[in-house]
C-alpha cells in the first residue's frame, strides 16, 4: 500500500515510517526538516503541513508517482507545556497550524485522491491530553479537540465513498514531545490511565493497523483512546 | 479554453454519476445550484478532477476551495459560466 505520514522526521512519526516500511509499503513522509533516512521505498518532502501549495504539490506528486494513496496518517503534531495566562498568541497560532490546519489540508488533499479510488483510509493521531483535561496543554488539547471533532464529521461527508477516517488518542509514549515533561507530572498522568504505563508504537500501530484493515471499512469516525481512558 | 474543459471533465464524471440533467451542457448549465441534481460529494468530484485536468493543461496548480461555495448568491459553482469565470481568474497570464 501507498502510506503517507506526516511529522516523519522523528517520534512516533519516525516509528511508524519504520513499521510500515518493514511491512513492505510505500511511504511517502514529510516534515520540516530533511530526514537521515534512506530507504528505496520512502520519499521524504521537507514542508511545513500548514503551507497550503506545498501540501498540494506533495500530494499531486504521490498521486502521479503512484497512482494512488492507501492510507494518510496525520501525525505531525507539537505542544508546549504552558498555562494559557502565560501562552503568547504566537504558540496558539503555531500548534493550531501545525496539528489543526495541517491535518485539515492533508486530508482534503489526499481525499480528492482518494475519491476517485473509491477508496482510502485516513488516521488522524489525537491525545489522551484532551479527554483528561490536562493542565498546562490547553491549546495542544483543544487542538486535538478540533482534529477529533474534524475526524467525525469529515467521516459523515466521506461516509458513501468508502474512504474511512477516524482518530487514535495514544498515551505519553517516549519520545521528544515528552521528554520535557517533569516525572512527577507524568507519574501523575500515568496513574489516571486504567492501564498505568507508557505507550509503545506497537499499540499504536496495532491501533492503525486495525483501522486500515479492509474489513474495517464498516468503522469511520471513532476517536480510539488507549490505556483505558475515555 | 476552461469552459471546454469543464464540460469535458463533467461528462467524464458523468458516466459514473448516470444524470440526465447534464447530457447537455453549456455555460448556462446550473452545477451546485438549486436547480440542479449534483450533489455535494459530486462537486467535490468534479473539483477534484478540474484541479487535475487545469495542472495538465495549464501547467499550474490551482485550489477550487472557496469560502462561498455552499452559497447560493455568491458561490463559482453556480453554472458552469460562474466556475469558469472562477477559474480564470485562479490562473496567471
Amino acid at each position: 500500500m501507498i502510506f503517507i505520514i506526516s511529522g516523519s522526521r522523528k517520534g512516533i512519526g519516525r516509528e511508524l515510517v519504520e513499521h510500515y516500511l518493514s511491512s513492505g509499503h510505500t511511504v511517502i513522509g514529510c516534515s520540516r526538516g530533511l530526514t537521515e533516512l534512506a530507504h528505496p521505498n520512502y520519499t521524504h518532502f521537507e514542508l511545513d503541513v500548514s503551507d497550503e501549495p506545498a501540501v498540494a504539490s506533495m500530494v499531486k506528486k504521490t498521486a502521479r508517482a503512484h497512482g494512488r494513496i492507501d492510507v494518510l496518517i496525520n501525525n505531525a503534531g507539537i505542544a508546549t507545556m504552558n498555562p494559557v495566562a502565560l501562552t503568547p498568541l504566537t504558540t496558539a497560532k503555531s500548534i493550531f497550524n501545525t496539528n489543526f490546519h495541517g491535518t485539515f489540508l492533508l486530508s482534503r488533499e489526499v481525499a480528492k485522491v482518494m475519491l476517485k479510488q473509491e477508496r482510502g483510509r485516513i488516521i488522524n493521531l489525537s491525545t489522551v491530553a484532551h479527554p483528561l483535561k490536562l493542565e498546562g496543554e490547553a491549546l495542544y488539547a483543544a487542538s486535538k479537540a478540533a482534529v477529533e471533532s474534524f475526524t467525525q464529521v469529515q467521516a459523515r461527508e466521506l461516509g458513501p465513498t468508502g474512504i474511512t477516517v477516524n482518530a487514535i488518542g495514544p498515551t505519553p509514549v517516549l519520545t521528544d514531545l515528552v521528554k520535557g515533561v517533569p516525572k512527577e507530572k507524568m507519574d501523575s498522568l500515568l496513574q489516571r490511565q486504567a492501564i498505568v504505563r507508557f505507550g509503545s508504537i506497537e499499540d499504536i500501530t496495532n491501533v492503525i493497523d486495525f483501522f486500515i484493515r479492509p474489513t474495517s471499512d464498516f468503522i469511520t469516525g471513532q476517536v480510539l483512546y488507549l490505556g483505558g481512558i475515555s | 479554453m476552461i469552459p471546454s474543459i469543464i464540460i469535458k471533465s463533467i461528462e467524464g464524471l458523468n458516466s459514473s454519476w448516470g444524470l440526465e440533467y447534464f447530457q447537455e451542457l453549456n455555460a448556462d448549465t446550473r452545477l451546485f445550484h438549486p436547480d440542479s441534481p449534483m450533489t455535494s460529494m459530486q462537486l467535490v468530484q468534479l473539483v477534484a478532477r478540474l484541479e487535475e485536468v487545469v495542472e495538465e493543461e495549464t501547467g499550474q496548480v490551482i485550489t477550487l476551495a472557496d469560502e462561498h461555495a455552499m452559497s447560493q448568491k455568491r458561490s463559482p459553482f453556480l453554472t458552469i459560466g460562474s466556475l469558469s469565470e472562477y477559474i480564470t481568474s485562479l490562473l496567471t497570464p
